[in-house]
């Protein structure tokens, strides 16, 4: 399959310390790939390159490439605003915009680029993308913090899903969810992959092993393993992947 | 570090190892009972069996708790994995075991058909298989299981030969022909309970390497 997204000799730094290290990684299109490791090992770190919201960090800095559809977005001459658009982003913690209705929260990626048209069947295809539209299509003025973590959470993918993004990056998007809430937007990735490349954050295995299709494993700043995530979570090639996946550290 | 999991290894591990001991003890029962014509000592394997069936819906019961609890992967889901199959391969040895006991009670009932030659080399060989495998399982030991896969084929040859010999008894007196079935019958359940070790070895195999060596691959 080709690559939508190919991180080339990727290093991340904030100030001094080494983030990430020399990460070479293609994450083939309408694919999930899940990326895990302990705390500090530097995957979050990684993710936030890929949209360029490492750089929002002061003394951050990212060296080495990020192609996606073949083209730098570290090119010079592109906003990295534009890139976010291309490249969405749902975080650990829901944050529905505070005093938006629901409404509002999908469609203000669109109001702010200034694509205004058709904005009720955007919203309702974002939320039936976030298999949100059933519960909320009565009460779409209620405020988007009135809802459920959970369907918060799937708000926020609304959100993202509203610019249709052809990557949407997800930092722990279900570690602040009950298993219910859990198991729905699970689902729900699993059926995003269909139209969406998904690059997801875990430090829950099991969730790795039942969405993904393949897992990346980080340790302190580089790359151990990549692979089919049920090649790596069944026979894994590098004994720090084997340790770490079957919780002898991290 | 110590995981919790790691509890939960060592018991089933454990609880397997006891059910392979009775497995041996019932097959050594049988095919003494059989070679040292002691009919009574085959009630024992009964009793053996008795055990290996109770231990083999706990092992089942451990096993599904083990799953539902600890999610196990990579090396621990091989493991758990290996160890439902072998509970099954051993349940099955202990069955073969009452069948050589059923088997051996009928032979002796009648006049002996000839001196046992060939089945004590047999038994010797598969008993000798079954302790390798469990040794194997135990010392995660590629080298013994592999040296029990390479044992398989001599078994089944053994198996082959008794039956063409039987086969010369039957068509030369019809008389004998019922003595030899039961003769042919327990040749037969000492291969199964080869067969059995040999799956024991391959999945220890799995368990160690996470490879899968069965139906003819190779490491």
């Amino acid at each position: 399959m080709k690559p939508i997204v190919e991180a080339k000799n990727l290093n991340a730094y904030f100030e001094n310390f080494h983030a990430v290290k020399n990460v070479s990684l293609a994450v083939p299109e309408k694919s999930l790939v899940a990326l895990i490791g302990p705390s500090g090992c530097g995957k979050s770190t990684f993710l936030r390159c890929l949209n360029r919201m490492h750089e929002e960090i002061p003394k951050a800095r990212v060296e080495g490439e990020v192609l996606l559809g073949g083209s730098s977005i570290y090119d010079r001459k592109l906003d990295p605003v534009a890139v976010r658009r291309s490249i969405g982003m749902v975080f650990q913690k829901p944050n529905p915009f505070p005093g938006m209705s629901i409404f509002e929260n999908v469609v203000v990626g669109l109001k702010l680029t200034g694509s205004r048209d058709r904005m009720d069947q955007v919203a309702e295809e974002a939320l039936k993308g976030a298999a949100l539209w059933e519960e909320v299509k009565d009460k779409l003025k209620k405020p988007g913090t009135s809802l459920s973590g959970g369907q918060q959470q799937r708000l926020c993918i609304a959100r993202a899903l509203a610019m249709k993004p052809p990557v949407l990056l997800m930092d722990e998007p279900t570690s602040a969810l009950d298993p219910i809430s859990t198991a729905k937007v699970e689902e729900l990735m699993i059926s995003l992959k269909k139209s969406v490349t998904l690059i997801v954050v875990t430090h829950n295995m099991q969730q790795a092993a039942r969405v993904s299709d393949r897992t990346a494993f980080f340790l302190m700043g580089e790359l151990v393993e990549y692979d089919e995530s049920s090649t790596l979570f069944t026979v894994p090639k590098d004994a720090k992947t084997e340790q770490y996946i079957t919780g002898r550290f991290g | 570090m110590d995981r919790s999991i790691d509890q939960g290894i060592v018991k089933l591990r454990e609880k397997l190892l006891l059910m392979g001991g009775y497995v041996e003890k019932a097959i050594e029962e049988a095919i003494q009972a059989l070679l040292e014509n002691q009919p009574t000592r085959f009630e024992k394997v009964h009793a053996y069996e008795s055990k290996i069936n109770v231990l083999h819906k706990e092992v089942d019961e451990d096993c599904l708790k083990f799953l539902a609890i600890q999610s196990p992967l990579a090396a621990d889901l091989r493991f758990i994995l290996a160890v439902i199959k072998i509970n099954t391969d051993l349940e099955r040895m202990g069955d073969q075991a009452v069948n050589i006991a059923l088997n051996g009670k009928e032979y002796l009932g009648h006049p002996p058909l000839k001196p046992l030659i060939d089945i004590p080399r047999m038994a010797e060989q598969t008993q000798f298989m079954v302790k390798e495998a469990l040794d194997s399982f135990v010392q995660r030991d590629l080298a013994l299981a592999t040296d029990v896969l390479d044992r398989d084929d001599a078994v089944d040859a053994m198996k082959s030969q008794i039956f063409r010999e039987l086969l010369t008894y039957m068509m030369g007196d019809p008389k004998k022909i019922e003595q030899s079935l039961n003769l042919i019958l327990i040749s037969r359940n000492l291969e199964r309970i080869a067969d059995h070790a040999t799956n024991i070895a391959e999945d220890v195999i799995f368990v160690v390497s996470g490879k899968d060596v069965r139906h003819g691959a190779r490491l």
